[in-house]
């Protein structure tokens, strides 16, 4: 338990990460499948953005503030330039969501698998210093015994996600911005006869959202993989599983923490419970997928309000087509 | 917040028509576009290697009778795919679930082949493989739907969950079937039961069956009555309640198709090219099958250009990669695709879509009648 709960934590960050920005974008009505290949990008953007960092410093001056600041910049940077290229492709030339989604995921995952080999090639020693800097936020954390080697052995990135969902949640229900962003969604003929500006909206969203997705491929790398480039290969299967968990927590950010660790921890389970890669170890990854389809399901027959998607994901808004 | 009103120096206008020739063109431009992008790619990658990459392009293509064998084996797998997800997208029903769908035809004629008894002779191992991987494929595609049918289930998040249900499974049969924990699924061996080579020729059981159900295709939805429903459903579906179409079973009987489809070509994948299982086997390939059928608006013929442009680009760039030593080569054809593809995408807009620049006397004069000539 106390070797679980801490790895659980590592893998839900990526999750929340991957969850909330995707629930940003499909609260503006995106149904987004190009989340793995952002996600994958922004994985490159903090590969970048270390080796620029940790190649110019010397070993002993790496600063851990600058070493998780600097790639963030570029993750977020790379995550959101794919995130306007989906936006001009279905806002400005409404193009269908689902083909640019799975292309941008196609060309996303073969790009950043591209650069991420060569970036492993030529790797300094260096970045695992910085990624084994990152690891802990409070490096005395053992001193708070059990629980502080279960709860306060994350790295920034486990905080800042948690606190990250929860404002995030909060924006939409309690701001205005959140609740045109929602109207954008549900029905953007009537949000654009309302005077807010839906492309701007979707714009603004998408992009934010893919930052934030960014935000959970630069967790995978520095965090999850602890800065081992040649360890990012499969940054794709997180994306998609962050794509169920929005599903799974009816499209409300503060329920991704519960989702993400749960699914995190059957990340984890097999390898804990020794399993390995044998028939049972593999058949657990199968429950994710399985509970995101009871849900929705069961949503779909009772269809409760509540746990509905934005009426508007998946469609492009054009005026004239009113 | 007040959003600030820009004024654009154009406007975009649906067109209302648009003649075949006109559309082509625009596609044409946008396909030649793309292949030089392709090429300015590859020499940012490597410098100076412009010309290299269509000389790849060619050779690993077409140079020798074995490469060309492999092109259209590689083109077939991605027609096949594309004609299997065409009749449900042409009724607007999102099968993204190809992928699991052939990844489920793929175990089950994997498993059938190896462990059948070997008193069984070969053919009848082979049919019994096929029923099984096309009812598979049924099986897999009739549950989102089932749902879709009863609950309006969302069918888009549905097949997309079930892609990775197949592979997860996929990896649990080889972690049972592998002997002692190698986690790969072991080569079959008996030629009986394998497909690969008429004579000398390779993967041509393949290639005739995809010719074959790709026509086969484009007659159903051309000329048949069936194909007709699927049009008018796809239109709008209350028209086609009036006129007497049943949504259910139209959707129902579509999804077997589709289904069985991807089912057969996960059988093939197996039977006629690679005689082994593995979670990679499909490897997205359903995804860009999908995005192809979408690129030939759901018509056999369109899309089995695409298909051969994507084949071509897939063998040939990872021929030009080890031609010109690029590192980290296995991931190359994967960029020139998604490149390929989102330039491609765009010139649908031009197609839809017409820009029309205002001038400034256009704008004042906008608002007043048209002079009569």
């Amino acid at each position: 338990m106390v070797t679980l709960i801490p790895l659980a934590l590592r893998a839900m960050a990526v999750y929340i990460f991957g969850a909330t920005g995707d629930t940003i974008i499909e609260k503006g009505g995106h149904l987004n499948m190009g989340v793995p290949g952002i996600m994958f990008i922004g994985a490159l953007g903090a590969i970048v953005g270390e080796s620029l960092y940790a190649n110019n410093i010397p070993a002993d001056q790496i600063n851990v503030v600058l070493a998780i600041i600097v790639p963030m910049i570029f993750a977020m940077i790379f995550a959101g330039l794919a995130g306007l290229l989906y936006c001009f492709l279905t806002v400005t030339l409404k193009c269908n969501q689902n083909v640019v989604g799975l292309s941008l995921t196609t060309f996303g995952v073969g790009f950043s698998r591209y650069f991420i080999a060569i970036f492993a090639e030529m790797a300094d020693s260096n970045i695992p210093v910085a990624g084994d800097m990152i690891q802990h936020l409070f490096p005395n954390y053992a001193q708070a015994g059990a629980f502080g080697e279960m709860f306060l052995s994350g790295s920034f990135f486990t905080y800042f996600s948690i606190l990250l969902a929860i404002l995030i949640s909060i924006l939409f229900v309690k701001t205005k911005v959140g609740l045109n962003l929602r109207a954008v969604g549900e029905n953007p003929a009537s949000a654009d006869a309302a005077g807010i500006n839906v492309t701007a909206y979707r714009y603004i969203a998408t992009i934010i959202g893919s930052m934030v997705v960014g935000i959970g491929g630069l967790t995978y790398v520095l965090d999850l993989k602890s800065g081992s480039f040649a360890a990012t290969n499969d940054v794709d299967a997180f994306g998609w599983l962050c794509l169920s968990i929005v599903i799974l927590s009816a499209w409300r950010s503060w329920i991704t923490i519960p989702v993400s660790f749960a699914i995190g921890l059957l990340d984890r389970l097999p390898a804990a419970l020794g399993l390995g890669a044998g028939p049972l170890g593999q058949f657990i990854g199968i429950l994710p997928y399985i509970a995101t389809i009871v849900v929705l399901i069961i949503s779909s027959a009772i269809s409760s309000k509540k746990m509905q998607p934005p009426a508007g994901l998946g469609q492009n808004y054009f005026r004239e087509d009113r | 917040m007040k959003p600030a009103k820009i004024n654009f120096p154009f406007r975009i206008a649906k067109r209302a028509n648009i003649t075949n020739t006109k559309a082509w063109i625009i596609r044409g431009i946008s396909i030649v576009a793309a292949l030089l992008v392709s090429g300015i790619v590859c020499t940012l990658f490597k410098p100076g290697s412009f010309l290299d990459f269509y000389k790849g392009l060619v050779v690993g293509c077409f140079g020798t009778t074995n490469y060309i064998f492999e092109l259209l084996c590689c083109i077939s797998i991605f027609l096949l795919l594309s004609i299997a997800v065409t009749p449900a997208f042409k009724m607007k029903f999102w099968n993204i679930g190809v992928e699991g769908q052939a990844m489920i035809g793929c175990i089950l004629t994997a498993v059938i082949l190896l462990l059948m008894p070997s008193a069984i002779p070969g053919p009848l191992v082979i049919i019994i493989a096929l029923l099984a991987s096309v009812t598979g494929g049924m099986i897999w595609a009739i549950i989102p739907t089932i749902f879709k049918i009863r609950f309006n289930t969302n069918e888009t998040l549905f097949t997309l969950m079930m892609n990775y249900v197949a592979t997860i499974l996929a990896a649990v049969t080889i972690a049972i079937v592998s002997p002692g924990g190698s986690q790969t699924f072991p080569l079959i061996t008996d030629p009986s039961r394998l497909l690969i080579n008429i004579g000398t020729i390779k993967y041509i059981p393949f290639i005739i069956v995809t010719i074959l159900f790709t026509v086969m295709m484009y007659f159903y939805l051309r000329k048949t009555k069936e194909g007709f429903e699927l049009s008018v459903m796809g239109d709008s579906i209350n028209t086609a309640r009036y006129v007497g179409i049943k949504p259910h079973w139209i959707m129902f009987r579509t999804m077997l198709i589709s289904g069985g489809l991807a089912g057969l070509c996960g059988f093939l994948i197996v039977c006629g090219k690679e005689a082994t299982l593995s979670k990679t086997l499909v490897g997205g390939r359903g995804f860009t099958a999908v995005l192809i059928a979408w690129l030939g608006h759901f018509n056999p013929a369109e899309i089995t250009i695409f298909a051969s442009l994507v084949g071509i680009l897939e063998q040939g760039a990872t021929y030009t990669a080890g031609l010109i030593k690029i590192s980290s080569k296995k991931y190359f054809s994967g960029v020139i695709i998604g490149l390929f593809i989102l330039i491609v995408i765009v010139s649908e807009f031009f197609v839809n879509y017409q820009v029309r620049f205002k001038s400034k006397n256009k704008l004042i004069s906008n608002n007043k009648p048209k002079e009569a000539k």
